[in-house]
């Protein structure tokens, strides 16, 4: 905009002062303002820095897949750059790490994060599915319900929603969650690990318990507990979202259009998305009906921060000693020009 | 536009716009109220939530059971206005009827939960608790999304209404009022000037006009009322000179008529038929009858007509009466001369007196003449009929100019209508068209034609189809309008010509000689054949006997049995040595054969000779040259047998040659190597440091000298074993893109991987692709000096159970000229000479490449530009349908520093007849902090064993007393050493070694020479890798 500006000005002068002889004062600042206008096109004709996101390999992250593959980020005038990486923690780190500009990761690890540093903010939601994460158990560990975890050792990837959901499995079904051998693992090594026997049971995202259930014989999910709906979030550095806010802008319309894409067109969605993981159908069908894809930020989100927050302070899962305000991990702005009536949430 | 259709358009109009306002404001008013019952039903739901929520905190501070009950109550009341139902415009967002089911699953879970005693429960209840808010919150911001659409749906309907209720009344006066100007415009005008015409007209003057142009109901008025004006102008004239035109005619034609009567050269007469007397008549009758003119005038008609008073008079009355206007009769002439008459006539009105008109014909002479013709016609029908050939006489049709179009039968005899398998009745009155059809029609109308115009008859062959015969046809003119067609058949003696000549033909074109003589054998025929065979020409053998041919060489008995059987009337079979005319011998084989009449006497012999001499000599050189093959073909089967061995022998020899050279040559290469790196190891100078580089350098290129010639000769030999195990071709990619990355990087050459998308699930020998795909990016690398090397894979081909896979690698190097191209492949070639000098390398990667892509199913290629730069690729077909390969990030732990640190002190068997071998692997693992003890072969290595537990063996392959294989089983079975890791170091480094070795239960692999690295590499993954 400096450099339109600019433009204009330069343009504009010389009829302003018409046959008038310049005077050497004015001839040398002339030239002054041509050296800028050259200066700042050199900089305005640079192609703009590209986008970076660190996008999960999840079925969750279809909208990117989408806007990626029909090319709406490129209609908006954007260049983005996909680093994939295998879930949202790692998302969030590169994100952190400033390798990538922007992450998809849970409302979970915005939760967990949030009590170490404050420099980043939930931009908006583009999906929830109240049927993401899952307990997987071998058939010969001998446990059918969740009562039966107590004393065995399950495999999660901490600070994730997977988490989350194994422990208020445990606690509404009046297990200790203190009583189960909790063990750290990454989202890929967790089917290799049931394999082997190392643990007895995984709590873990799409799409491993399909692989899980598919690679292992008699493997079970366990039935669902509790009324958890997940939130997979579009996420930035605060400090990124002020200078490029007008690019966040373009960036969710496209998102809009990948949703209505989605919506309209799901069988060739369904096709982007079995490309992009390498996975088949069966899985696609699968999981499908379990996602709402549906750009927003709304108060579920604040309260479900909250109550996470106050489950991660009781279990001991984080030290501190007050109560974050989640409406600062929020940043609206952008959502709500690009698409009004999206954001219900109150400042 | 006609006014009534403008009209009725403007009754349509109004009557639409009425409607369409009707429906409009019926569809906007129902649209509105739908929307208002929706909006009702969501705020209605938005209230129910909040009250939920706060009830939610109510309950969850004070448990009251009160809250619990209005809550339940509250919830049912949310469940029921979620309840999709028809009449919404919006529709209730999916899955929030979910929701709140299980909302009220959540709330019974937490009143279930009661009061929490312990610490467990009361965590369990904050959970829940804060589960149902949220659940809560998720109702809430689906119902306002569902108001926040419906709010939308309503400011959209009420603006449309809006619009209709301005729009469509007033379109509708605006049509209204440019209908009503229009017909004003259109009607009133006109009206008023045809109104003036008329009245003009009414007064007498027709020469006024209307003159309206307009194309409506009025323009038509005024348009029928000038041209009625014109027509009564013209009508009015016309009557008047037509009546004076009549006048004048009517005396012109009294006046023709009356000279017709008296000038006409027949016969007329006038007679009063109640007077029966003549009342007119012409100068013609005065001539006929010889009366004079007066005469006749006023005669009575009795006079000339000789019938019957009463029949005359009966006649005249017919005539009166119209009944007959034709008579015959006889009258008599003034001479007495009675003649033939036909007499026309036709009553005559008169003044109201009836006459009679008369023309008289004489037809005497006709009648005579008919009479004639009649006796003729009888007789040539007589004559026709009986005739012995077929006969039919046809009338011509002609079309309107005269030509001849077809033609009816008019007469036919028996025999002709049998040619056609019919009965003259059925055919006489019939048309040649309807019979035949056209295209037979079509020749027989030209000759017709032909025929017709000449008025000459006409002889011509014809064949009829119905019955298959041949005929002489005689075709005769017969006045303008008939023509006679007369045929004879002569079927029968066409065919037995034909037969004879075909007899004549096959006996004279015949390939062997006939020769007819009479019982007394003297010649009466010969064939061509006979002359071209004998030399002898027909003036010189007819009325010869045949024994002119006779060289003397035949035996008498040939002759004798030869007329023994054609004496007793049997044929004869046998061969004569016969002389040409020019004195030659040659052999004849003959049948003679006797010719009997009908009355079984015989009058003639027929030999047919064919000249075998050739057939003889062949048959006989046959013979020869069969006998000497069979000879020959002993002798060589004998030496082949003999050269195979040899072959076979020499092949072994070369194979255990090559095998053993690779084993002797790499066991000193392991001390090489080995001993050069102990040496760096320990300390060495600058200077040293580089000449033991160069050490390594050259030894590492001998072992790949060495390998390739192995792999080489192992393809060549057919027995290069390939695996079958997942492949990653990213992975591959990447391995090589790593190998040679230090050396890219050390050139300042770019390397970059394009791996394309390929699915995971490949089989194939990765091993063999990696070697392939090595030996092609190494060369790439080795002939570019600047710029970039690209690795790529190409997906080429698919089908359901394999892939055909294309591996490039791009470079921007020296390129290579179209002539060098085609020697690339083959084994020991480079581009030229002088490259081996300038760039090292035995010119075995191409060929060995080239060999192993076509063992995977591929073929190999390069496209090049000299200067520019080359891509070389090969292609291989890989198996789908395994398991994949899991890719793993590239381990980057240092496998040295891990053994130091997690298995110091740990204690290692090293087993190898090779003390140099020994000594490096020693002192190369004690340095890593293990404890080391050796065994010079697999017997040592076992009674070791046994007394000490080690964590893990290094076994040689190959070693006097006992080999490492049978050691590895031994001690395998031994207690505590099951899962022991036993590492095989061999020489020999082909797939089939390697699997003998696992199935031997060892746990790793090591190719001598080895480096450090993989050595310690390879000892840790076998002792396994500590968790990091």
């Amino acid at each position: 905009m400096a450099a339109d500006r600019d433009m204009t000005t330069v343009q504009t002068s010389p009829v302003r002062s018409g046959p008038r002889r310049l005077h050497g004062g004015e001839s040398v600042r002339c030239l002054a303002r041509v050296f800028l206008l050259m200066l700042s096109q050199l900089a305005f004709a640079a192609p703009a820095e590209p986008i970076r996101i660190a996008v999960s390999q999840t079925p969750l992250s279809l909208p990117i897949y989408v806007a990626d593959s029909q090319g709406y980020f490129a209609a908006e005038g954007l260049t983005v750059r996909l680093n994939e990486v295998i879930g949202g923690p790692r998302a969030f780190q590169q994100m952190l790490d400033g390798t990538s500009d922007l992450a998809t990761a849970s409302e979970a690890v915005v939760m967990f994060n949030s009590f170490r540093r404050s420099d980043y903010a939930v931009v908006a939601t583009f999906v929830t599915s109240d049927d993401d994460s899952k307990v997987v158990t071998r058939a010969d560990s001998g446990i059918t319900r969740p009562d039966q975890l107590a004393g065995k050792t399950v495999a999660t990837v901490s600070a994730s929603s997977s988490h989350y959901y194994l422990d208020s499995m445990l606690l509404l079904n009046g297990v200790d969650p203190k009583s189960v051998k909790l063990r750290n693992l990454q989202p890929e090594a967790m089917v290799e690990a049931l394999t082997k026997s190392e643990v007895d049971a995984i709590a873990i995202w799409e799409p491993f318990p399909y692989k899980a259930l598919a690679s292992l014989p008699g493997a079970k999910v366990l039935a669902k507990s509790g009324a958890y709906v997940m939130s997979f979030n579009l996420i930035a550095r605060k400090q990124w979202c002020g200078v490029r806010g007008e690019d966040l802008v373009r960036l969710l319309r496209a998102l809009d259009r990948a949703e209505s894409f989605i919506n309209t067109e799901p069988s060739r969605a369904q096709a982007i998305l079995r490309d992009r993981l390498q996975l088949d159908q069966g899985f696609v069908d699968w999981i499908w009906p379990r996602y709402k894809y549906r750009l927003a930020l709304e108060q579920s989100l604040v309260r479900t921060l909250e109550a996470e927050a106050r489950w991660a302070r009781r279990e001991g899962h984080v030290k501190a000693e007050q109560a974050l305000n989640y409406i600062n991990f929020l940043y609206l702005p952008p959502l709500r020009s690009a698409r009004p009536g999206a954001v219900t949430i109150v400042e | 536009m006609r006014v009534r259709t403008l009209l009725r358009l403007s009754v349509a109009i109004a009557v639409l716009m009425a409607l369409v306002l009707g429906v409009t404001n019926w569809g906007v008013a129902a649209k509105l109220a739908a929307v208002s019952a929706t909006e009702d039903r969501a705020r209605n739901a938005i209230r129910e939530v909040s009250d939920l929520l706060v009830l939610t905190h109510e309950y969850a501070m004070h448990g009251e059971e009160r809250a619990a009950q209005q809550w339940l109550s509250h919830h049912a009341g949310v469940v029921r206005l979620l309840e999709t139902g028809t009449t919404e415009v919006v529709p209730v967002p999916r899955d929030l009827a979910a929701v709140a089911t299980a909302l009220a699953e959540t709330f019974r879970s937490l009143v279930e939960a009661g009061s929490a005693k312990t610490d467990l429960q009361r965590r369990q209840k904050e959970l829940l608790l804060d589960q149902l808010l949220t659940s809560s919150q998720i109702l809430n911001d689906g119902i306002d999304r569902w108001v926040v659409e419906t709010d939308a749906y309503r400011r959209d309907a009420e603006k449309a209404s809006r619009f209709l209720m301005i729009a469509v009344p007033m379109l509708m006066l605006l049509i209204l009022a440019l209908l009503a100007g229009l017909l004003s415009q259109r009607v009133l005008n006109p009206l008023a000037k045809l109104h003036q015409a008329v009245m003009a007209v009414a007064k007498g003057d027709l020469t006024v006009r209307s003159a309206t142009a307009a194309r409506d109901e009025f323009g038509e008025l005024s348009r029928a009322f000038d041209a009625m004006a014109v027509q009564l102008v013209t009508e009015l004239r016309h009557e008047i000179a037509d009546r004076a035109r009549a006048a004048q005619a009517l005396a012109e034609s009294e006046a023709r008529f009356r000279q017709f009567f008296a000038k006409n050269q027949s016969v007329m007469l006038v007679i009063d038929p109640v007077e029966e007397r003549i009342l007119e008549a012409n100068m013609a009758a005065s001539t006929y009858y010889g009366y004079a003119l007066d005469e006749l005038i006023g005669m009575s008609i009795s006079k000339i007509n000789i019938g019957s008073a009463e029949d005359v008079a009966a006649e005249m009355q017919r005539t009166v009466h119209q009944q007959r206007n034709y008579f015959s009769f006889s009258h008599r002439l003034a001479s007495g001369e009675i003649r033939d008459v036909e007499v026309y006539a036709t009553q005559l009105l008169d003044g109201g007196k009836t006459t009679i008109f008369s023309i008289v014909h004489d037809v005497t002479d006709r009648k005579q003449a008919r009479k004639a013709l009649q006796a003729s016609e009888e007789k040539f029908s007589q004559l026709f009929h009986v005739l012995p050939m077929s006969g039919a006489i046809y009338r011509l049709i002609r079309d309107e100019q005269q030509q001849i179009v077809d033609w009816e039968i008019h007469e036919i005899n028996a025999l002709g209508a049998a040619d056609v398998r019919r009965r003259p009745e059925d055919l006489i009155g019939r048309r040649a068209r309807d019979l035949f059809g056209d295209e037979v029609m079509g020749p027989y109308l030209e000759l017709c034609r032909s025929v017709m115009e000449s008025k000459q008859e006409r002889y011509i062959d014809t064949h009829f189809e119905t019955n298959n015969k041949d005929y002489l046809t005689a075709l005769i003119p017969m006045g303008n309008d008939f023509y006679a067609q007369i045929s004879i058949d002569r079927t029968e003696s066409r065919r037995a010509t034909e037969q004879i000549r075909k007899l004549s033909l096959a006996v004279e074109q015949s390939p062997h000689s006939i020769v007819i003589t009479n019982v007394d054998a003297v010649i009466e025929y010969a064939n061509e054949a006979f002359v071209r065979n004998t030399g002898y020409g027909l003036e010189d053998v007819i009325g010869k006997n045949p024994r002119i041919l006779h060289s003397g060489r035949t035996p008498a008995a040939v002759y004798a049995e030869m007329w023994a059987a054609l004496s007793q009337g049997r044929l004869w079979k046998g061969e004569f040595n016969n002389m040409r005319k020019d004195g030659s011998e040659f052999t004849e084989f003959a049948i003679i054969t006797p010719l009997r009449q009908a009355d079984g006497r015989i009058t003639h012999y027929v030999a047919v000779k064919e000249d075998i001499t050739e057939k003889k000599r062949l048959g006989s050189e046959l013979d020869e040259h069969r006998h000497h093959l069979e000879g020959m073909v002993v002798q060589r089967t004998t030496e082949l047998i003999a050269a195979r061995k040899q072959a076979e022998d020499a092949n072994r020899a070369k194979s255990a040659f090559l095998a053993n050279m690779s084993h002797e040559i790499r066991t000193p290469m392991n001390g090489i190597v080995g001993m050069a790196h102990l040496l760096r190891r320990e300390g060495v100078s600058p200077r040293q440091a580089e000449r033991l580089d160069t050490i390594d350098t050259s030894a590492r290129h001998l072992l790949s000298i060495i390998n390739d010639i192995l792999d080489l000769s192992k393809i060549e030999a057919g027995k290069l074993a390939l695996e079958e195990i997942p492949v990653s071709i990213g992975g591959l990619l990447d391995n090589v893109g790593s190998i040679l990355a230090e050396r890219a990087r050390a050139k300042g050459i770019r390397l970059a991987i394009d791996a394309g998308l390929l699915p995971a699930n490949l089989t194939g020998d990765p091993t063999r692709l990696q070697q392939a795909l090595l030996n092609l990016a190494t060369n790439a690398i080795k002939f570019t000096e600047t710029g970039t090397v690209t690795l790529r894979s190409v997906r080429l081909h698919e089908d359901a159970g394999a892939l055909l896979v294309r591996f490039e690698v791009e470079d921007s190097g020296i390129g290579i000229t179209p002539e060098a191209q085609s020697r690339l492949f083959s084994a020991f070639e480079q581009a030229d000479n002088s490259t081996t000098r300038k760039y090292g390398g035995t010119g075995l990667g191409l060929a060995i490449t080239r060999r192993l892509a076509e063992l995977m199913g591929g073929e190999v290629g390069v496209e090049s530009v000299p200067g520019t730069g080359s891509t070389f690729w090969f292609t291989a077909r890989l198996k789908k349908g395994g398991e994949g390969v899991v890719e793993r990030p590239a381990s980057v732990v240092d496998a040295e520093k891990l053994i130091q640190k997690h298995y110091s002190g740990w204690r290692v068997l090293i087993t190898d007849d090779e003390p140099i071998n020994r000594e490096i692997a020693q002192i190369l693992l004690e340095d890593i902090g293990l404890v080391i003890d050796t065994a010079e072969d697999g017997e040592m290595a076992i009674s070791m064993a046994r007394t000490t537990a080690y964590a893990a063996i290094l076994m040689d392959m190959q070693m006097p007393k006992l080999n490492g294989l049978d050691a590895t089983r031994r001690i395998r079975e031994m207690p505590g050493y099951t899962q022991t890791p036993i590492i095989a170091m061999t020489a020999n480094a082909f797939v089939e070694d390697k699997a003998r070795c696992f199935e031997a239960g060892m746990s790793g692999f090591l190719v001598k020479p080895f480096d450090p690295d993989t050595l310690f590499a390879t000892l840790l993954r076998a002792l396994g890798q500590p968790e990091v």
